[in-house]
């Protein structure tokens, strides 16, 4: 049987005390009660004790326990660990680890980039319609450094012709060659290419154009041809001053039915095959051609170009017959706020039925943004007047000029909002707005 | 009327395509060749050339934050840097755009397609890469 530690010493101390009376001395009634309730009292404590002791001693053991678990758990760990160090002293001893090669970690990339216009209009004597004027995604695959190939297409809805229901969607493709920078003054482009006579193709488009309709004369060109072109450009010194180059060879413009009479001049033939899939190519001669530039910048926003282009090459079936263009183009801006540009095209060709006929006009265009006014005005500032004269003389006795005014409103720098009169001697005047966007 | 004989016509077309071609191609051959060289230590004189640190849109590029044009130095010729390449390029068509509007693995491809269709000058071009790539911040 164990007796606690507790209880022994209170019944020691009980001995002592009573030991200390003399045999003979009585103990009265009343230090007999209080003496027994001191050995109770005690005898509680005693026990609380015992119980706080066992309690203590439970939540030593709990405690034990978890060290216990926590002890398995790291022991668990670090085997899992000395498992993977093993597996990968193993693999490298497989294949041994190589740095990874400096360099960039994308060099192939897509990318798509374009515009999108919707436009309001009226056309003097017709009813006033909003329309889907043009959606125009251009597609970029860049190859590494030195290979870009690029597509862009031209959406637009219209109605179907008078007496007809429903609407046509016109799939149009602007463009689709391959670039390969050649060197850092040449590269060589292939494939369906916007071609450089003049500047306005290859630099416009719906957001850039500040005014939505093409000059006139433009229609007198091709814009496109299937063929081969190298083009680059030489820097002039430090300053920015660059002498730019191209020169191409395509199929070159063609006739609707193959003969030489002036009206069946088709510009946009030429593509190399028809729509049964056969090759072809009316003359069966290419076209050759190129442009000269001279790039000035005198500082940022105050600059000077001018270029001189030209095209020559065969049109009927026979291949007898040039079809020739010669465009000068220049632009000069003055401070960011204004800007003058144009061009003036000549075309000449040899026909059978209106001797050498000869197409040529000009257009001439001016920006001025009235940020250059200084006005600090909110609206004011992002608002740019425009206005352009062209004529256009089809070499058949035909003669058209018109002169157009209008604005560009920015709500940034990719958010367009156009309008223009166009007053046209010879046609129709009409009002266009435009919202464009740049993507 | 002028008329060709059909053979006459290709061959000159085509011939003078191949001269051209070739003359171009030895050309910027020459050019690549001697551009890898040493430099000559040529001193030109400096352009005024003024500092344009930030492209902006078009409706707050107001003149009054055009810059200043810098005194001509007499000595050493003073390269353009890629913002400034940025500034004088790359607002003559459209209103410039802020370097980050796209990546920098886009902008390599965007100013490649750029350098092809407004024909800029491959040094100038890779310094403009070079410049929005910086600044494109990604």
């Amino acid at each position: 049987m164990k007796f606690s530690p507790h209880l022994l010493s209170a019944a020691a101390a009980v001995c002592a005390v009573g030991a200390t009376f003399p045999a003979s001395a009585q103990i009265s009634e009343e230090e007999f009660k209080a003496l027994k309730e001191m050995v109770l009292k005690q005898g509680q404590r005693i026990n609380q004790l015992e119980n706080d002791h066992q309690k203590d001693q439970q939540v030593h053991d709990q405690d034990q326990r978890q060290i216990h678990t926590f002890q398995q758990q790291l022991g668990d760990a670090q085997l899992a660990v000395t498992n993977v160090a093993q597996r990968l002293d193993t693999v490298a001893q497989v294949q041994p680890v190589h740095a990874v090669p400096p360099g960039p970690p994308a060099t192939h990339q897509f990318t798509m980039v374009g515009d999108a216009e919707i436009q309001f209009g009226k056309v003097d004597g017709s009813k006033s319609a909003f329309g889907l004027a043009d959606f125009a995604p251009i597609f970029l695959f860049r190859g590494g450094n030195d290979v870009l190939f690029e597509t862009g297409f031209d959406t637009r809805l219209s109605d179907n012709a008078p007496g007809t229901s429903g609407t046509s969607t016109s799939f149009t493709l602007s463009f689709a060659q391959l670039d390969y920078l050649f060197n850092d003054y040449m590269t060589v482009v292939g494939g369906y290419m916007l071609l450089p006579l003049g500047t306005y193709v290859e630099r416009g488009a719906g957001w850039l154009n500040k005014i939505p309709d093409d000059p006139m004369s433009r229609a007198l060109l091709p814009n496109n041809g299937a063929g081969v072109q190298l083009r680059g450009a030489l820097p002039i010194g430090q300053s920015g001053q660059s002498l730019a180059y191209s020169l191409f060879g395509v199929n070159g413009p063609g006739s609707i039915d193959g003969s030489a009479t002036a009206a069946n001049l088709d510009l946009s033939k030429g593509v190399g095959f028809d729509s049964n899939g056969n090759r072809y190519n009316f003359h069966g001669s290419p076209s050759g051609g190129g442009r000269v530039g001279w790039f000035v910048p005198f500082k940022p926003h105050y600059d000077l170009e001018v270029g001189i282009s030209g095209m020559a090459g065969p049109w009927d079936s026979s291949g007898k017959r040039i079809w020739s263009a010669v465009v000068l183009d220049a632009a000069v801006h003055i401070s960011s706020a204004f800007e003058l540009k144009g061009e003036f095209i000549n075309t000449w060709y040899d026909t059978s039925d209106n001797g050498v006929t000869h197409p040529h006009g000009w257009w001439v265009q001016s920006g001025y943004k009235l940020s250059g006014l200084n006005l600090d005005l909110p609206y004011v500032n992002n608002l740019e007047l425009v206005g352009r004269y062209d004529t256009t003389k089809d070499g058949m006795g035909g003669n058209t000029d018109r002169f157009t005014v209008g604005y560009v409103y920015y709500f940034s720098s990719t958010l367009l909002f156009e309008g223009d009169y166009e007053f046209t001697h010879g046609d129709h005047d009409q009002f266009v707005f435009q919202l464009s966007y740049g993507f | 009327m002028i008329r060709f004989n059909a053979i006459q016509i290709r061959l000159r077309v085509g011939l003078g395509l191949a001269v051209a071609a070739a003359l171009a191609y030895a050309a910027s051959s020459a050019l690549a060749i001697g551009a890898d060289s040493p430099a000559d230590g040529k001193k030109e004189a400096a352009p005024q050339v003024a500092a344009k640190d930030e492209a902006k849109p078009a409706p707050s590029d107001a003149p009054k934050a055009a810059p200043k044009a810098a005194p001509k130095a007499k000595s050493k010729t003073k390269k353009l840097t890629g913002s400034e390449l940025y500034a004088i390029h790359c607002n003559r068509c459209h209103p410039e755009r802020y370097p980050t509007e796209f990546n920098s693995t886009q902008w390599k491809t965007i100013a490649t397609h750029m350098r092809v269709r407004a024909n800029l000058p491959a040094v100038q071009a890779k310094e403009i890469i070079k410049y929005l790539q910086e600044e494109s911040g990604n």
